[in-house]
């Protein structure tokens, strides 16, 4: 009994974790057809933005949120203003953005090795303390980042249907053009889908770096993560995304107690080898079918 | 004659250097009824397309309401009232029909003409109504259609193009849909259909250009159309 409890209780963290990298990958590649690798880099960013207004301002820890939310989004924004506003018209947009978007992520990486140094530091926004359910002690970090993982997905599925701002996220996301003759300003529309993918890469640095420390390479394992998230929920879907990250993370948590820890990301490979073996486009993915 | 609503003079236009349209001219007068007809691949979609904004002109001008809008987005020709439904539904497949409809008046604030128009559309295409949670992937082509004109009549612009609204379907549905189309020209908005049924079209339109390689064969009103059937042998094959 203890051993189940431990086992979905870490399964539960990891997976909601995830589940805060992988949606603002989804929502940018459904939108844009954009696969956004520098995301990682945004979510160190993030972490290490919490890190500095707490540590070195001094500041309460809700600062240290508000701090990772505004620099993820800010970035977020940065990357289009950059990236995908000169290059949206081009041909190729979607090989030519991920390339560009792998050369940023490398850059961010630098600035952070470049600004706060090499050695990893422990983030200073997590709470101390644990919870005992059926006699397992569950540290309340872990339920902590359970409770706003779940939040937030309950806040991106909300903005995405009931907002006037999602509405037109999601016309824009599936046609283009006929957004356009409604009168949304599709630009205007990608701008703000990366900031907001970028405000919950932010808030997914402080998750990870709460679990583990801070380091300039620390998005790399996330991102990765993220990415076989969206891969097996197939590319772009992002309520797919949202279950896809919560299994596969009790997934990784059975494997990692049955097998080892280093067993863990080979398990994960595998499971996506076999789903898209017997689903190419994905669980939730569908093939496109043209119509006249 | 006062001055028309919309008014395209000398436009050339295409994809990627090679002009659809060649010195294309046409005017439509606020509250008529204006078909374009003309074989297919001709140019009549690009006309729309030029209009709307989604088509930059080569050269040549689009006065909308008095104004000079030669080469605005489409997002501001819609902020200006001019609704373009476009060939094959361009529906959004994954959102339902309630919030197809409702992305028509994406650029109306005020909730109760939102409701008020959505009342309207009920009214004039009830199947929407019954079908209001559907996703509009799941309909069938007449359905889509439907769909299609009521978004765009969702915007309550001050000039609606349709672009072959009965392109692909059942003669009975074609039948509903030039019902539709029939009960918008009563109630005195200003419309332009583009149309490859030349017969169909005459019947209800009080003036008629026929595009032919890109540049205005003929214009005259309905009856005239109707009464020279040399035009239609010589442009339409009989």
């Amino acid at each position: 009994m203890e051993v189940i409890v431990q086992v979905i209780a870490s399964g539960l963290t990891l997976g909601a974790m995830y589940a805060v990298a992988a949606v603002g990958l989804a929502l940018v590649y459904g939108a844009l057809g954009m696969l956004n690798i520098a995301h990682g880099a945004i979510l160190t960013f993030g972490g290490y933005a919490a890190f500095y207004v707490i540590t070195s301002l001094g500041l309460p820890m809700v600062a240290g949120v508000a701090a990772a939310v505004a620099a993820g989004a800010l970035l977020g924004l940065a990357i289009y203003v950059v990236l995908v506003h000169g290059m949206l018209s081009a041909p190729a947009f979607e090989t030519n953005i991920f390339i560009a978007t792998f050369g940023i992520g490398m850059a961010l990486e630098n600035v952070v090795l470049k600004l706060f140094g090499a050695y990893p530091a422990a983030q200073p926004l997590a709470l101390d303390g644990a919870v005992a359910v059926f006699d397992v002690f569950i540290p309340v970090r872990n339920i902590a980042i359970l409770v706003a993982g779940v939040l937030l997905m309950v806040a991106t599925a909300w903005l995405l249907t009931r907002t006037q701002t999602g509405n037109a996220i999601r016309a824009t996301a599936q046609n283009r053009a006929a957004a356009e003759l409604m009168g949304v300003r599709v630009r205007w529309i990608y701008a703000q889908v990366l900031a907001i993918s970028g405000a919950l890469a932010g808030v997914s640095g402080i998750m990870v770096s709460s679990l583990t420390n801070l380091s300039p390479t620390m998005g790399g394992d996330p991102m990765l993560k993220a990415f076989i998230v969206c891969v097996v929920a197939g590319l772009g879907n992002v309520y797919g995304a949202m279950i896809a990250a919560i299994a596969l993370g009790l997934v990784e948590a059975t494997a990692q107690y049955l097998l080892g820890v280093r067993f863990g990301l080979a398990t994960l490979l595998v499971l996506v080898i076999l789903t898209l073996i017997w689903r190419p486009h994905g669980l939730f993915g569908r093939t496109q079918v043209q119509r006249l | 004659m006062s001055d028309p609503l919309l008014s395209v003079c000398q436009v050339f236009a295409g994809y990627t250097g090679r002009d659809v349209l060649r010195d294309l001219s046409l005017d439509v007068h606020k509250g008529a009824f204006v078909s374009v007809i003309g074989p297919n691949g001709h140019g009549k979609s690009t006309l729309l397309k030029c209009i709307s904004g989604l088509l930059r002109t080569g050269s040549g001008s689009i006065r909308f309401s008095g104004d000079d809008v030669t080469g605005l987005a489409a997002p501001a020709m819609a902020a200006l009232g001019l609704v373009h439904v476009p060939q094959g539904d361009m529906l959004f497949a994954d959102m339902t029909v309630q919030e197809n409809l409702m992305m028509g008046a994406y650029l109306t604030s005020d909730r109760a003409v939102v409701r008020r128009r959505l009342d309207e559309v009920h009214a004039i295409l009830p199947r929407l109504a019954d079908r209001r949670q559907q996703l509009a992937r799941t309909l069938s082509g007449g359905e889509r259609r439907m769909v299609a004109i009521g978004r765009g009549l969702m915007a309550g612009g001050r000039l609606t193009m349709f672009d072959e609204p009965s392109l692909g379907l059942a003669p009975v549905i074609i039948d509903q849909i030039y019902d539709v189309m029939t009960r918008l020209r009563e109630s005195g908005r200003t419309i332009v259909l583009v149309e490859e049924n030349a017969m169909r079209a005459a019947r209800q339109s009080d003036r008629m250009y026929l595009l032919d390689n890109g540049s205005m064969a003929w214009q005259g009103n309905g009856e005239e159309f109707l009464a020279r059937p040399e035009v239609i042998r010589s442009y339409l094959g009989g």
